[in-house]
């Protein structure tokens, strides 16, 4: 089931009168069977939107398609939508098994089957033992496995999960990322989810949308987003350790960094630029510029070497074989791997 | 039998899909049929839907009577059998009650119950619930006895409390034994007092009153405080203990600030369920409320509820219903004075 | 394993079920001596008669007695039964340790010498020394075994000989050391002292709340006379004295059976209209969204403060129009809505996370049926207390029955107990205590034995109602 969202639009009014665009002119489609995640910072329009697909929030302007379905004006109910909350919103007083056969008592069926539907849910997420427990007895990560069950039990067209990896340790948040993964391979259903973390995002989502300030930055395949950033916020909020963002210009096709240093070529016309290097895109080259270290750590495979260039701290990641034992450290750039950027727009220049 | 239960849910299952599916079905009938707003109720509807059974009760009972209650004390001469007045007066009423010494005498009594006992209740419930908090065994047994008066019926017990202050004689004019109380003075080589018999002075039935006040008022202040003390962080108390404060400033540096909204809401509802003090003094002096005091004179121990309850049992008297509803309005403005003080004091006061 | 835990289920159940069948036969039997008691001519009048009981002739004082012993075992056996039956009927896994046994041990003990009741006895004996060797790991007789060999320890002062020898072990250690223990010592005697102030102002406390209790069943066991001849009142009777015929006499002049079913019939009445009203209420304030909602809710708040008697002046005058005067109907509906327990529960209903509606919304659920099926039981603890506090007004009610419905057929427990007029005969008509208070032990005993089964529930309730002020 395609989800299509043609200038969808949420302002809030707060009691002042003072108005925010929370989401602001968003048109994107998320294709049908595809895992995708939206991100952003805090406040950037991401939750509000899922809810607004959800149909749990009423948008300012614009329209949500689900498929050819105009759904805008419907109620969340009758969307066919499955939702799965931060704190996942486990009915405290049921167990398990009431929890996920809570949705079925509302279609026309029979119990048996609701029944044989919700050991088969509760069988395709791992919590098969725990069917007769309260919310209550169980671990963060299994109640999350409810709340996930209980979303898909009635076959929804689509699936949203708000922050679902956030409120689980580090260990934990592997795992489950993992098995969100499967769940959706498995059941093929579109799955839209909200996060702020970026490495979650990029390692299971088929797409990603980058938010800020209600406004899409770039939807693209992650890996895609990474190596081709469309702007300065995507550049910047992809990446860690973070993008090294410095000032120079274009000349005569090559791209300038200050102390004219030459770091790449550039096809288009000169203007003043702003360059962005990922650390892990400089590399050691005896042809290279050279640099003074402010600090080097030596961190198993890779080592990193803190450097000014012209005021600016940039932080460069290298083999650590290349760089065992030289005395001068010489620096380029791999081709290809410079990303230019208008200083005023910040879009990418080419 | 655990066939019969799966009957049964299958049964109830089937029941609740059927109504909800049906309701679904009228539901877009209508609406496909611009009949929506039948079932689509908007919130305002809806909530006043859920109000009514409430709102209906508190209209008739309880808004409706205030209003009438001012517009009562504003005639005179109200007869109940007709509904009718005889005049309008506008502050007439409120005078008349003002003056009478009976109305005085039940104010001074009133106030004496309420500015005695309600603060010696609250320090004393205040007590023990720290020291209910700091003990582990028997804690669930003190509990339990200290929460009974609660639970027991307010004349029954008066009519106990009477009894155990009762009589100082023993002649045969008199013959009624010694009370309990009476019993432990005469141990301490005292002699016996008239407490609320015949005889008795006004401080004496008056100490007795005020005693049963405080017996009754403690067993809910001691659970609303004890509660509201195991709910304050133990890591509070601990940093103090580095810090070296003593017990004594524990208590009133922590434990007391931070129950502070408890404490102001007890004393608020005490204060104001003090002022309607009634029943505890019917149990304990009688139906009227007087105690003969030899064969002159008599002590009136009515309380202002007391005397608003005799005009209203005599109200087939022309008049007198008036004169109720302006004794009970200057309860409530009495009321609503030491509220609005108590809620400016509280302000600075109170940590949230 | 198993297989044990199953028998000592079985033969707890066995002696539970064996316990049961005496306490009934102890109803019956306390049940006959009841009736069999004869009335006086006159209230004030003692009765010393005799009875004819299975063939044999005996005193009032034997009755008495007969009566008080049987008292005394419901007192003890009745609680202890329900629990046992409680822990019969509960399936979680029971917990075995020293108490488990001790308590068994305690158990037929006290079947066998305080309720001759020795199939339960020797049940429990079984049973105690099933779960002994489960938790020792050895059985009785090693058990025996063993405290023989501590007592034999103790008498023979090789207790003692320990107990020396690790204190000039611990004399040889450092000075700072015995400087530590000083003060740990002293902060021990300190703690000792204030648990012991603890206890003793409690224990003042407690006499002091007690007290009128236990004068009040005290009195009512007295005879008149002693009432008014004796010069100090004892404050203990024995148990051949205890008068409980006074109890028959406040029975006999004192409808209780049709003031108990008024009372019940009112309170069920009013507390169904109550949490109903109340439920819809609270829901409304709390999860509805409408305008005016605060306002009006704060203006509900408002006449909390306002003095009940300005409504009753009007409510009297409504009540004559309604022509309920003098009928069930004046005592059910006003005071059916009560503001305090709708914004009690309001509190709780707004603790309730807005994220569970907004599943529930997702899920196909509607208002309805969110209150339904999700409000209420995640409320219930809170409705259990308006429910039963709403059922206890009614026993409490003195004032406004007495108002509105004065004839004596529609009489409140409150307003019986005070009008009933217990006096004798003579021209000044001075009450009878020791009847009147019986009667009102009649009163306070049932409320009393509710709280206790319900306590768990109205304390937790009370105490949180105070909470958010």
């Amino acid at each position: 089931m395609e989800i299509r969202l043609e200038e969808l639009t949420k302002i809030f009014t707060d009691k002042n009168g003072k108005e925010t665009r929370a989401v602001d002119n968003l048109s994107i489609t998320i294709p049908s069977g595809k895992l995708v995640g939206l991100l952003g910072p805090s406040g950037c329009g991401k939750s509000t939107t899922l809810y607004m697909i959800a149909g749990l929030l009423k948008p300012s302007g614009g329209k949500i398609f689900f498929g050819d379905d105009d759904v805008t004006k419907l109620a969340p109910e009758k969307r066919g939508i499955g939702l799965v909350f931060q704190n996942y919103a486990l009915y405290p007083h049921m167990t398990v098994r009431q929890n996920i056969m809570f949705p079925l008592e509302n279609l026309n069926i029979k119990r048996e089957e609701a029944t044989k539907l919700v050991e088969e849910m509760a069988a395709l997420v791992g919590i098969l033992d725990q069917l007769d427990k309260k919310p209550s007895q169980l671990s963060g990560g299994q109640q999350q496995r409810v709340a996930i069950a209980r979303a898909l039990v009635k076959k929804p067209r689509v699936l949203l999960l708000d922050e679902p990896l956030s409120n689980l340790d580090a260990r934990l948040r592997l795992q489950t990322r993992e098995e969100i993964k499967r769940i959706q391979r498995e059941t093929g259903i579109t799955t839209v989810f909200v996060t702020h973390d970026q490495e979650e995002a990029m390692s299971i989502s088929d797409q990603m949308v980058v938010l800020d300030y209600g406004v899409e930055q770039q939807m693209a395949v992650p890996q895609e987003m990474y190596n081709h950033p469309a702007n300065l916020f995507v550049a910047k909020f992809l990446g860690n350790p973070p993008i090294n963002i410095l000032d120079g210009k274009i000349e005569q096709g090559n791209v300038v960094l200050s102390d004219n240093l030459i770091v790449g070529t550039s096809k288009s016309p000169n203007a003043t630029v702003v360059v962005g290097i990922r650390p892990e895109d400089f590399r050691f080259d005896p042809q290279g510029f050279e640099v003074t270290p402010d600090e080097i750590e030596h961190i198993g495979r890779d080592t990193l070497i803190y450097f000014t260039l012209g005021e600016k701290k940039v932080r460069a990641i290298v083999d650590s074989d290349s760089v065992y034992g030289k005395t001068k450290i010489k620096l380029s750039v791999k081709k290809d791997k410079l990303h230019v950027f208008n200083p005023e727009t910040g879009n990418v220049v080419l | 039998m655990k066939a019969f239960k799966l009957k049964l849910q299958n049964l109830l299952w089937r029941m609740k899909s059927v109504s909800h599916h049906s309701f679904v079905k009228t539901e877009e009938f209508l609406t496909r049929h611009r009949l929506g707003f039948i079932v689509n109720w908007p919130h305002w509807l809806k909530a006043i839907f859920y109000l009514l059974p409430a709102m209906l009760m508190l209209l008739v009972f309880t808004f409706y009577p205030i209003i009438n209650s001012f517009m009562i004390s504003f005639y005179t001469g109200f007869n109940i059998q007709t509904g009718e007045f005889d005049n309008y007066t506008l502050l007439g009423n409120y005078i008349e009650v003002v003056n009478q010494a009976n109305f005085l005498q039940a104010l001074q009594n009133t106030a004496i119950i309420v500015f005695i006992s309600v603060p010696i209740t609250i320090l004393l419930s205040l007590f023990i619930a720290v020291a209910l908090n700091s003990i582990k065994p028997l804690k669930g047994f003190y509990q339990t006895i200290f929460f009974l008066p609660y639970v027991t019926n307010t004349i029954a017990i008066g009519l106990v409390f009477a009894f155990m202050f009762s009589g100082n004689t023993n002649t045969i004019a008199n013959p009624v034994g010694l009370g309990l109380a009476n019993q432990v003075i005469t141990w301490f080589g005292g002699q016996p007092i008239a407490w609320v018999a015949t005889g008795a002075t006004y401080w004496s039935a008056m100490t007795v009153i005020l005693m049963y006040s405080v017996w009754n008022g403690l067993a809910f202040k001691i659970i609303v405080f004890l509660s509201g003390i195991q709910g304050i962080d133990k890591q509070y108390y601990q940093a103090a203990q580095i810090d070296g404060a003593s017990r004594a400033k524990a208590f009133s540096r922590i434990t007391v600030p931070m129950i502070s909204p408890m404490i102001f809401y007890i004393l608020i509802t005490s204060v104001i369920g003090s002022f309607k003090t009634y029943s505890s003094v019917v149990a304990i002096i009688g139906v009227d409320g007087m105690i003969t005091t030899g064969s002159s004179g008599s002590l009136n121990m009515k309380t202002i509820v007391f005397y608003i309850y005799d005009y209203i049992s005599l109200a087939a008297q022309d008049g007198l219903m008036s004169l109720a509803a302006a004794a009970a309005i200057v309860l409530f403005g009495i009321i609503l004075v030491f509220t609005m003080i108590q809620l400016q004091v509280g302000k600075r006061r109170v940590h949230y | 394993m198993k297989r044990i835990t199953k028998e000592i289920r079985k033969l707890d159940f066995i002696a539970t079920l064996i316990d049961t069948v005496y306490i009934l036969f102890a109803i019956g039997l306390i049940y006959y001596l009841f009736s069999v008691l004869a009335l006086p001519n006159n209230i004030t009048d003692e009765v010393n008669t005799t009875y004819q009981i299975l063939g044999s002739t005996w005193t009032s004082a034997q009755v008495n007695t007969a009566i008080s012993l049987l008292v005394g075992y419901f007192i003890v056996f009745i609680p202890t039964t329900f629990s046992n039956w409680k822990r019969v009927r509960s399936k979680d896994v029971i917990e075995m340790d020293e108490w488990t046994y001790r308590s068994q041990y305690l158990y037929s003990f006290m079947s066998l010498f305080l309720s001759f009741n020795p199939f339960s006895a020797v049940i429990r004996f079984l049973n105690a020394t099933k779960i002994l060797t489960i938790v020792q790991g050895h059985g009785l007789k090693q058990s025996l075994i063993n405290i023989k060999d501590d007592l034999l320890d103790f008498f023979s002062g090789r207790t003692f000989q320990r107990m020396k020898a690790r204190r000039l072990a611990r004399k040889e250690t450092s000075e700072s050391q015995q400087d530590l223990e000083r003060i740990s010592k002293q902060d021990f005697t300190l703690k000792v002292l204030v648990m012991v102030a603890n206890y003793t102002f409690l224990t003042f406390i407690a006499l002091f709340i007690f007290l009128p209790f236990y004068w009040m069943i005290l009195t009512a066991l007295k005879t008149n006379t002693e009432l008014t001849t004796a010069v100090s009142p004892r404050l203990i009777i024995g148990l051949s004295e205890m008068q409980w015929v006074n109890f028959k006499v406040a029975l006999d002049r004192f409808d209780f059976g049709l003031y108990l079913s008024n009372t019940l019939f009112v309170g069920l009445a009013s507390m169904v209209g109550t949490v109903l009203t109340t439920i819809l209420a609270a829901f409304a304030f709390s999860r509805l969204e409408w305008k005016g909602r605060e306002f009006i809710f704060s203006i509900l708040l408002m006449t909390m403060m306002i003095p009940g008697e300005l409504y009753t002046i009007t409510n009297y005058i409504t009540v004559r129009n309604l022509g309920w005067y003098d009928s069930f109907y004046a005592l059910i509906f006003p005071f059916m809505t009560s503001i305090f327990y709708i914004f009690f529960l309001r509190q709780t209903f707004k603790q309730i996370p807005d994220t569970l509606y907004r599943a529930a919304r997702v899920d196909g659920c509607g208002d309805f049926k969110y209150l339904t099926r999700v409000m209420i039981p995640i409320a219930k603890p809170t409705i259990t207390t308006i429910t039963i506090l709403s059922a206890i007004g009614a026993w409490d009610a003195y004032i406004w029955p007495q108002l509105v419905a004065p004839s004596e057929k529609y009489w409140l427990i409150s307003v019986a107990l005070r009008s009933t007029r217990f006096t004798d005969g003579g021209s000044d008509a001075r009450p009878v205590y020791n009847v009147q208070l019986a009667a009102t032990a009649l009163v306070t005993v049932p409320l009393l034995i509710v709280f206790f089964s319900l306590k768990k529930y109205i304390l937790a309730g009370v105490g949180r109602s105070g909470t958010k002020g």
